[in-house]
């Protein structure tokens, strides 16, 4: 490596636009960075991807989370830089790694060339003065005042009234697949509404060599979702095992023994039980029941017979608000990423 | 009345200090190589050795980025109010034969005040920046605490009743023939439950959890975030002394002086800890409460039976 290690792995947030969202789980094997789950603990944001231009303010957002001093790297395919935030680094995993570090030190050392905030620090929207409060709704309860609509109550599963939360979910959460972005009313932490506004951002992976005729392609694709998913279930060292496999992961390497020797040591964590009889779809089974499936994909990727038949992912996209509303938030996520939806966006159905 | 036994304030402030100081900076030294290690990392100790402190320092320069209308008073008071809540446990452990910065008669009920209030400095944390999934993991974790929070009050209790007082020194003194862990096997494994739930890891990770992206310290950055981390790390380290105190033994052990058994003791029990909260993965609320209440709570009861009959 051309850079000296840093004192502490980087922290880094990511914004992942199209086809970056495997490769960036392979930084979760790197000792050099951390990918952290929000940009208030980060340095250096990466901007993995072309970002769609319906997403840009939203980076622009998450870029100014960020606390200074700041840097931002974009890792692009190559093809166009016009619209890059920060140094544009192409390549592969270690390129970005060695780009982030460098970043990191060069801002840290001159806190100076930290990047400027990109949108204006003004409220979103304007104070309106509706109702006695001036926030609207109803006593000081409802309302949208600045835009943001305020908890009022509403009956819930039980018959009784409680305050309901609106948010947007998206498109830069952690553990949502990069572009979603959801509006859901919760009670407590209970989903009783999901809309979904828009899906997952598609595109081919880069910068990579998952062609069509590789054949290791569909186990590395597994284990960089297995690379996610043991993250948001609180397993990052477990992760960073499972990242290293993906980023070694060619034809002509045998895996199978570590990935194997890595399901073992899964067995120890408790992970199975946590996933039992969450986000149970009839035909589709639970979240437990999709993880083995797609650990065996794995296995059987990795051995060389990769199986056919259907993904575990295949859930159609209109069908998810059904499937989502009634779980808890932590239920609804453990959902969502048992589907994998991030690698293999489900695209049948459109948003309701 | 008689006379508590206690150190004079100056040297009190600075044991305590020193105990959670030390004791969290450890604390970051070990998670750190329990990370390498358990991800497959090379471990290299002097780098890691040095790394809490750049980590630190990098966060003390760091800006402080605030949220629209947060609690500002709040914000900065839950962080303190954590670490000094620690303090107070802290204080009433026996750290060596006649070193205890509070020898209270009543220890245990101190040590469980403490702890039952850090319910409201983790809420005030999630509260405070006035940001929606730091708020649900506020009041998603008061909703869980309860359950596992009773644990610890039955265990104590239970490790009380063979020392006759509720005092920490007499329950380390009553364990000169026969540790607690072995006594009332059911204790240790309850109270290291409620550590890792008061700390909010591993399992019990409902607050700082990934699936609400950061929770409770999602809009926390520079020094706010380098206080909250430091507070949660003091708190493990009271978990861990008073744990070592209750139930193995605290200071009493062959050859080596008193304060050297308690601390390998705690630090042994700190590395468990830490290493239970990279190894295992997150519950989910609802199943924790469920847990809680239909096995671990009629296992505490199991517990003050065994502890009441052996006391007879």
């Amino acid at each position: 490596m051309a850079v000296r290690a840093p004192r502490f792995p980087v922290p880094v947030a990511a914004a992942i636009g199209a086809g970056a969202w495997g490769p960036v789980q392979e930084l979760r094997a790197c000792d050099e960075l951390r990918l952290v789950t929000t940009p208030r603990h980060a340095t250096v944001l990466l901007v993995a991807g072309d970002v769609p231009a319906e997403h840009r303010q939203a980076l622009d957002r998450v870029h100014d989370q960020l606390p200074h001093p700041r840097a931002v790297v974009s890792w692009t395919a190559g093809q166009d830089s016009s619209s890059v935030l920060g140094a544009a680094v192409t390549g592969d995993v270690d390129a970005v790694v060695t780009a982030v570090v460098e970043a990191h030190r060069r801002v840290t050392t001159d806190p100076s060339s930290s990047t400027p905030d990109r949108r204006p620090d003004v409220e979103p929207n304007e104070w309106r003065g509706v109702g006695p409060f001036g926030q609207g709704g109803e006593g000081m309860m409802g309302g949208t005042p600045y835009g943001r609509a305020m908890a009022m109550t509403g009956d819930d599963r039980d018959g009784l009234a409680l305050d309901q939360l609106h948010l947007t979910l998206g498109p830069f959460l952690d553990p949502l697949p990069p572009g979603m972005v959801m509006d859901v009313t919760l009670q407590g932490e209970v989903l009783q509404e999901v809309d979904l506004r828009l899906p997952p951002i598609g595109g081919a992976p880069f910068p990579d060599d998952l062609g069509a005729d590789d054949t290791s392609a569909p186990a590395r694709r597994g284990l960089r979702w297995l690379a996610h998913a043991l993250h948001v279930q609180g397993l990052d060292a477990d992760a960073a095992r499972a990242a290293r496999l993906a980023g070694r992961c060619r034809p002509g390497v045998d895996l199978v023994p570590p990935f194997r020797a890595l399901r073992r040591r899964l067995r120890w964590t408790g992970l199975r039980w946590s996933l039992r009889g969450v986000g149970s779809i009839d035909g589709a089974g639970d979240a437990a029941g999709r993880w083995d499936a797609r650990l065996d994909q794995i296995d059987a990727g990795l051995a060389g017979d990769p199986v056919g038949g259907a993904l575990p992912s295949a859930v159609s996209w209109g069908a998810l608000p059904d499937v989502l509303e009634g779980l808890t938030l932590t239920d609804a996520v453990t959902t969502l990423v048992s589907f994998d939806l991030a690698a293999q966006p489900a695209t049948h159905g459109s948003p309701r | 009345m008689k006379d508590v036994p206690h150190l004079d304030p100056v040297t009190a402030i600075a044991v305590v200090g020193a105990v959670l100081g030390v004791g969290a900076y450890a604390t970051a030294v070990i998670r750190a190589t329990a990370f390498a290690s358990l991800a497959g990392h090379r471990v290299r100790p002097a780098p890691l050795l040095r790394r809490p402190a750049a980590e630190a320092w990098s966060l003390v320069t760091q800006q402080p980025v605030s949220t629209e209308r947060p609690d500002r008073a709040t914000w900065v008071l839950a962080p303190a109010a954590y670490v000094g809540l620690a303090a107070a446990a802290v204080s009433v452990v026996p750290l060596a034969p006649g070193l205890v910065v509070a020898d209270v008669a009543t220890g245990i009920v101190v040590f469980g005040a403490a702890e039952a209030l850090a319910i409201v400095a983790i809420f005030l944390h999630g509260w405070s920046p006035n940001s929606p999934l730091a708020l649900i993991s506020a009041f998603r974790f008061v909703a869980v605490a309860l359950s596992y929070e009773l644990l610890s009050m039955f265990v104590l209790i239970a490790a009380a009743l063979p020392a006759e007082s509720l005092s920490l020194g007499a329950i380390v003194e009553s364990q000169a023939g026969l540790w607690n862990v072995v006594r009332q096997p059911l204790g240790l494994p309850l109270f290291l439950i409620v550590a890792l739930g008061v700390t909010s890891s591993g399992p019990l990770a409902v607050v700082d959890s990934a699936d609400l992206s950061g929770g409770g310290g999602i809009e926390d950055s520079g020094a706010q975030r380098l206080a909250w981390a430091v507070a949660r790390a003091a708190m493990l380290v009271a978990f861990s002394a008073a744990a070592a105190a209750v139930f193995l033994g605290g200071w009493q052990g062959p050859l080596l002086p008193g304060g050297a058994w308690m601390l390998a003791k705690t630090a042994t029990v700190l590395v468990g800890l830490v290493v239970a909260g990279e190894r295992v993965a997150r519950i989910s609320p609802e199943r924790i409460v469920r847990l809680s209440w239909s096995v671990l709570l009629p296992l505490a009861f199991v517990d003050l039976v065994v502890a009441g009959l052996g006391s007879l």
